[in-house]
């Protein structure tokens, strides 16, 4: 059964070693050519380069002994002669005529010896004494006369400036009727000039130069080409294929083939393959030739270049055929030798494929086909003892598999089972890995939070903190989680809308069997609910557990009681809000211990001096009130209230220290200022408001007209903690104007309170409050954060401007600032550059040994640091001049006035000098009219902050007009 | 036979495939083997001392030239790195460090110096090691080393014309104003000539010590003097002290000024311009107006901000780095000794205009221009030279001897 040719191997490996030898011939034939090509083509532009370069040799090699020439005749001693004589002769007939005998004939003598076409004498105010042609121009004053706008008047005019040899472009000039270039240099004798000497050229030897062929074959031609007023070239030397002469063809540079000149007359140089002006391909070399202003452009065609490339390219195709056939043959030859024993081999398998393993291959020899053969046989022999074998495992296998799948499926329902719980529970559980990184989350974690799943994940649980807990709180609880593996307690977090709430959170440490930790798990349910409920709670309770007082819940009632009282007895009834002025103090310096003992004695004291039935209650806090019934005048509660003032002045002992608090008190009375608890409870707290600034230690009585303008403050009060957590403020910003680049420089960030109801509230009305109470500092955080969030959004816009930030007194005392400040930077991968600090005079100068080094630390870290509402405290220059700050800002109150106070403008005026000397930048707030501007700018100070340019915008707003920028 | 046979096809095979490959490689070797290692050039300039100011702005404008050429794929195929060494402001240390960039970080090329005082001491260095130095600032001339490139202005390009303009426009008495060390007096010496060549008169020359703020003396002479202009060749931080002198006076007795050292950068730092009559003679304003300085303009404030001013010795920096990328595309190799030659015939179309090298000096074919102050702190030109002006280092009324002398006897000065 011998196989047929016709799907053998021997076939198969025909074709394939044709495939194989016309591939190879053919890649190696186009690789070759390519290469080929490409080294041509090098060549091709490197000859072109040396061609251009050497004709811009040539031609600077022309100039340059031309100059040296007319140099070295400049200083001849006959030359010195000639022109002086030529000026005071001129105009001078008869003397003219014995000078024009005694150098004419010289001249000219030199001028045929050189090839110029003329040569010019002229005086230093511009008349052509002398020129051996004598045309028109000769007489003539050639830098005002007729010929004042032609090449010889430019040389002139330049020469006569730069006292140095100048050259003019090859122009029409009209005395000649041909183009011409000049060439002139100063004459000058004993330090003093005499005039200029000039040299007319014609264009013939420059064009000799330009059209010289050699170097580029039969095809080759340079063109030239000098820039025209009207931005088109013109052609100045003539083009080979049009036969135009010189200075008659106009082109554009975008025309065809005129890419490259244009170019040149550019001030580019190069090589390239490109089109010439018939349309034909040509490789081309272009460059600017400084002399003469010209574009040339030196080229050869395409065909011309390539024609070797060509050539070869035939004799490879004809070489590649060849090959190719050769192998085929050889193909043949080596297939039939290889498929002969291989045949044989073919029908012994096609027996044991049958199931018949008795059959043995033929071996014959030692090559490969004789190894397989052998192989075969041993292959043969293997498989029948590895059918048993491999039946045996399968059973095994099998029994196996049926096990694993039960396992398997318990497992599963038990995860399953495990995941819907934790889905369902109304807990919130979130899983860590080891480094505190969010693997996974419930359903409940994410209805609490209000973030995604997806959000969360790869997240650290920390994205939820809020600034309730100090980093002391934290350090615990992970000191906690270390050495016991568990913490649990109450934590405020914030959600995805910024808002907080109070949850139970256990978190446990997971270790595996290992006891390597793995995991952390937490659990935690929203205990908002809780707070408020206990929070009734403990309105409900009536007693305040610390002094035993009535609390805030029995003390309405006993007030609503003693109004009924008042009523049915027709007596009066006075309320005392009690307020103590110095408790804080105590508290923060002696400790929460000592403070409640001190409230322990206060209230004892309060008790002490007020009847059996009336009622003294603590509100909370240090706020005590008491309550007097039953009044018919109001005589002796001055008297009272004097009483407990004194007796709080009195000295206590807390601790074993004696401490001082003294009291403030307002007093209402019923029915007088008020017919309900509510009005009664505001009014006795605005007359205790009024008592404490009016200088504490003191007692007022309500009066009417207190309320509207305490009111306002107290509701302020506390309003401001609820527009802190409800996000009502916003940042506002203002630039920062260089009037005289008029640029802008960079801007303020300002806070505003968007409240719900009063609409804009003005800094000016929170702001001092906010101080006074400390919230300050968590506003200038809030303003801070918002600032960096927006420089880096305007950095990705592009925008790069440093924004500034006020740092209020408070918070620049806060001895985490540097670490704070460096934290948002990074959070928002900010360099420190993007942010300035803006801190107020008075915050400065309160400390200024401790002020110094804090700011030395923040310009360490690169910050820019000005001081704000510069002049209105009290600056002591020795510790000014200490200070590592950058700038000075003059206060707007100064500014707004200096037009017409000259009080202010010298205050504004010394500002200004102070920084100067001082090396301060210095900037001018609530800039609003032009004079006022004026004054700032004739004065030194060039950067202005005001309505004049821009109130301060919201952030979209301001990138708007950052977009538009200043007109 | 069937051994000889498989032999034959296993040899055969294994032959055949290293010549298709071997084949394959050598014509893909452009592909392959043209990446090399970066191009490096060294910028050497102070970073520190007192001319820090000035000339760090110019390594800074040296990399974005640079950065440009690598945005645009590098030079033969790869990149260029730019290797900054710091002169600190002292002769000595920049001649040490040209040594070191040249021997051990093996720059092919140097771009540096501000003050002739550098570019004296660094001379030697590049023409010993048979090397090449760019330098970008304007300056007195009579140098022409073939192993510099002076991209700034030759005395005929900014000096000479300017005196002539100033006699024309500005008055015939001259006081002359000048820092204590080689440039002003060259500076000056030329002016001299220039001024009696005019017909004009020096009514004064004075010197102060570089870095000096005391200037009573100086304006007393001056308007004692009675001159009509002064002409300033101060450098450095003296011309605060000496234009905040002038601002004092009363506005009617304050001359005009023409400074040649004075480029918008110094302008910055000073705010007295409403009050001054103050002209600078330059090749390159920030406010020329054209394409290309649009457009370099623009890059540099993308890249440094708004706020960054640009003077000349910036762009007479960053066409240095332009030029010699030019030469090496034109030569197609790095190697210092071939792109020395091929730079010689590159020209640019600048920001300043076409800018082309002059083979047989080195130095640059420049339009010469004279601006006037304005408030904001930049220059409103009053008059240019319209076409580039060839540069003559040795100016023509003195024999080249008699210049090479008068350097000499300058320089041997404290």
């Amino acid at each position: 059964m011998r196989p047929s040719f016709k799907g053998s191997i021997a076939r198969s490996l025909a074709i394939w070693f044709l495939l194989l030898a016309a591939f190879a011939a053919t890649s190696v034939g186009v690789m070759l050519l390519n290469s080929f090509e490409e080294v041509h083509k090098e060549t091709l532009l490197r000859t072109l380069n040396g061609v251009a370069d050497k004709k811009v040799d040539q031609i600077s090699t022309y100039f340059d002994e031309r100059i040296q020439d007319i140099e070295t005749y400049r200083e001849s001693f006959f030359l010195k002669e000639a022109m002086s004589a030529y000026v005071q002769a001129f105009g001078d007939v008869e003397n003219h005529i014995a000078v024009e005998e005694q150098f004419h004939n010289v001249f000219k003598d030199y001028l045929e010896r050189t090839g110029y076409y003329d040569l010019f004498l002229i005086g230093v105010n511009g008349d052509i004494v002398y020129t051996v042609v004598k045309e028109a121009d000769y007489a003539t004053n050639i830098l005002t006369g007729p010929y004042r706008a032609t090449g010889l008047a430019e040389v002139t005019r330049q020469t006569l400036a730069q006292l140095g040899t100048s050259l003019s472009r090859f122009e029409h000039y009209e005395p000649s009727s041909e183009h011409a270039a000049f060439l002139a240099t100063p004459i000058i004798k004993d330090g003093k000039l005499l005039g200029v000497l000039a040299m007319q050229l014609d264009t013939i030897q420059v064009m000799e130069v330009v059209t010289d062929v050699s170097g580029l074959g039969k095809t080759g031609e340079t063109m030239a080409a000098m820039r025209r007023a009207d931005g088109k070239m013109i052609m100045t030397v003539p083009l080979k294929h049009t036969q135009a002469p010189a200075f008659t063809r106009i082109y554009d540079a975008q025309e065809t083939g005129m890419e490259s000149l244009g170019r040149a007359l550019q001030g580019e140089s190069g090589t390239g393959f490109s089109r010439d002006y018939r349309g034909e391909d040509v490789v081309a070399a272009w460059r600017y030739l400084a002399y003469l202003g010209w574009g040339m452009v030196s080229k050869i065609d395409l065909s011309e270049g390539m024609q070797d490339v060509y050539t070869v390219r035939k004799n490879l195709l004809f070489f590649a055929t060849f090959c190719a056939l050769l192998t085929v043959m050889l193909a043949v030859m080596v297939a039939r030798t290889i498929t002969r024993p291989l045949g044989e081999l073919t029908e012994i398998t096609g027996k044991i494929a049958k199931g018949n393993l008795e059959h043995k291959a033929h071996v014959i020899g030692d090559n490969e086909v004789a190894r397989l053969a052998n192989a075969f046989n041993t292959m043969s022999d293997n498989l029948k003892a590895s059918y048993q074998e491999l039946e045996e495992q399968q059973a095994r296998l099998e029994q196996r598999v049926q096990e694993r799948t039960a396992e398997l499926q318990k497992a599963n329902m038990e995860l399953n089972l495990a995941a819907a719980v934790v889905d369902n529970t109304s807990e919130g559980i979130v899983v860590t890995d080891a480094s505190n990184t969010i693997i996974e989350v419930n359903q409940a974690y994410c209805e609490i939070t209000g973030y995604g799943r997806e959000e969360l994940i790869g997240k650290n649980p920390s994205i939820n903190k809020s600034d309730f807990h100090d980093d002391a709180f934290y350090q615990a609880m992970w000191s906690d989680l270390s050495e016991k593996g568990s913490w649990s307690g109450e934590i405020w977090d914030r959600r995805k809308d910024g808002s907080i709430f109070p949850k139970w959170l256990s978190i446990n440490a997971i270790k595996n069997d290992e006891s390597v930790l793995t995991n952390y798990v937490g659990i935690f349910t929203d205990i908002s609910q809780i707070k408020e409920t206990e929070r009734k709670l403990e309105e409900l309770a009536y007693y305040d557990p610390l002094t035993g007082l009535p609390n805030r819940a029995l003390y309405q009632d006993r007030l609503k009681r003693e109004m009924v009282n008042s009523d049915r007895a027709g007596t009066k009834m006075a309320l005392m809000f009690i307020d103590l002025d110095r408790f804080k103090y105590v508290n923060d310096t002696l400790g929460h211990r000592a403070g409640d003992a001190l409230l322990e004695q206060v209230a004892k004291r309060l008790v002490d001096g007020v009847r059996e039935t009336d009622t003294v209650a603590r509100l909370g806090g240090d706020e005590f009130t008491v309550i007097l019934g039953g009044l018919s005048d109001m005589i002796n509660v001055g008297r009272i209230a004097q009483g407990f003032i004194d007796k709080l002045q009195k000295p206590f002992r807390v601790e074993g220290q004696e401490v001082y608090v003294g009291a403030s008190i307002g007093i209402c009375v019923y029915p007088d200022d008020g017919e309900d608890d509510e009005v009664l409870n505001k009014n006795a707290d605005i007359a205790m408001y009024e008592a404490k600034s009016a200088g504490r230690g003191q007692f007022h009585f309500f009066h009417p007209g207190m309320d509207a303008v305490n009111s306002q403050r107290l509701n302020l009060e506390r309003n401001l903690r609820r527009a802190l957590m409800e996000n009502q403020f916003r940042v506002f910003y203002q630039p920062k104007i260089d009037v005289v680049s008029n640029a802008i420089v960079g801007m303020e960030a300002l806070v505003r309170w968007m409240h719900p109801e009063e609409g804009i509230i003005s800094p000016a009305d929170f702001v001092p409050i906010a101080e006074e109470n400390g919230m300050i500092v968590m506003i200038d955080q809030f303003v801070m954060r918002e600032a960096c969030r927006q420089i880096k959004l305007w950095r990705q816009g592009g925008a790069q401007y440093r924004v500034a930030v006020n740092l209020s007194a408070l918070q620049f005392k806060q001895s985490n600032l540097v670490e704070i400040i460096e934290g948002l930077l990074s959070e928002y991968g900010l360099d420190s550059a993007a942010l300035e600090l803006e801190i107020t005079e008075s915050a400065v100068m309160d400390d200024p040994e401790a002020a110094t080094q804090l700011i030395a630390q923040l310009r360490k870290m690169g910050l820019y640091i000005s001081v704000d509402d510069f002049g209105t405290g009290y600056s002591s220059l020795s510790y000014l001049k200490k200070f590592p700050i950058c700038a000075l800002k003059i206060d707007q109150s100064f500014v707004r006035d200096l037009t017409w106070d000259s009080d202010d403008a010298a205050i504004v005026n010394s500002i200004i000098a102070l920084s100067a000397s001082l090396n301060l930048g210095v900037v001018a707030e609530g800039v609003e009219t032009q004079e006022q501007k004026e004054f700032l700018v004739e004065h030194g100070c060039r950067l202005i902050q005001g309505y004049l340019y821009s109130k301060p915008l919201p952030a979209d707003e301001m990138s708007a007009f950052l977009e538009k920028g200043l007109t | 036979m069937h051994n000889g046979l498989a032999l034959f096809n296993l040899r055969g095979a294994f032959l055949l495939a290293i010549f298709i490959g071997g084949i394959g490689l050598y014509s893909f070797r452009g592909g392959f083997f043209e990446n090399g290692p970066p191009i490096r050039i060294g910028v050497l300039h102070s970073l520190s001392g007192t001319m820090a100011a000035s000339e760090t702005p110019l390594v800074e404008v040296v990399r974005l030239a640079v950065d440009e050429i690598n945005a645009q794929g590098g030079l033969l195929g790869r990149p260029v790195e730019v290797i900054v060494a710091d002169s600190r402001s002292d002769p000595m240390v920049a001649a040490a460090e040209a040594e070191r960039l040249i021997r051990e970080e093996q720059v092919v090329a140097l771009f540096g110096c501000w003050t002739s005082a550098c570019r004296k001491a660094v001379k030697p260095v590049v023409e010993e090691k048979d090397h090449l130095l760019f330098y970008p600032l304007q300056y007195e001339g009579v140098e022409q080393s073939p192993h510099i490139f002076y991209t700034g202005a030759a005395p005929n390009q900014q000096i000479i014309p300017a005196a002539a303009w100033v006699l024309e426009n500005l008055g015939k008495k001259v006081f002359l104003i000048g820092s204590d060390y080689v440039f002003p007096h060259m500076a000056n010496t030329i002016l001299n000539d220039v001024i009696r060549i005019n017909g004009g008169e020096v009514v004064g020359e004075r010197y102060i010590s570089l870095g000096s703020r005391d200037m009573d003396a100086v304006i007393e002479a001056i308007q004692v003097s009675g001159a009509d202009v002064v002409l300033n060749t101060i450098n450095g931080s003296s011309n605060s002290a000496f234009f905040t002198a002038l601002s004092k006076l009363n506005r009617a007795a304050i001359p005009p000024v023409m400074s040649f050292s004075v480029s918008e950068v110094e302008l910055a730092g000073l705010p007295y311009w409403q009050y001054l009559e103050h002209y600078a003679a330059w090749n390159y304003f920030q406010s020329v107006d054209s394409a290309e300085n649009r457009r370099f303009v623009n890059q540099i404030k993308a890249r440094f901000g708004p706020e960054m001013v640009i003077g000349d010795p910036m762009e007479a920096a960053y066409i240095a780095v332009k030029l010699w990328s030019y030469g090496v595309k034109g030569s197609g190799t790095e190697k210092t000794a071939v792109v020395r030659q091929s730079v010689k015939r590159q020209s640019l179309n600048a920001p300043e205009g076409i800018v082309t090298i002059d083979p047989p000096t080195q130095h640059m074919w420049k339009i010469a221009r004279i601006g006037k102050v304005m408030p904001n702190g930049q220059f409103e030109e009053v008059w240019s030279s319209a076409r580039a002006i060839r540069p003559q280092p040795f100016p023509v009324f003195r024999p080249r001897g008699e210049w090479l002398s008068l350097l000499k006897s300058y320089e041997g000065r404290p």
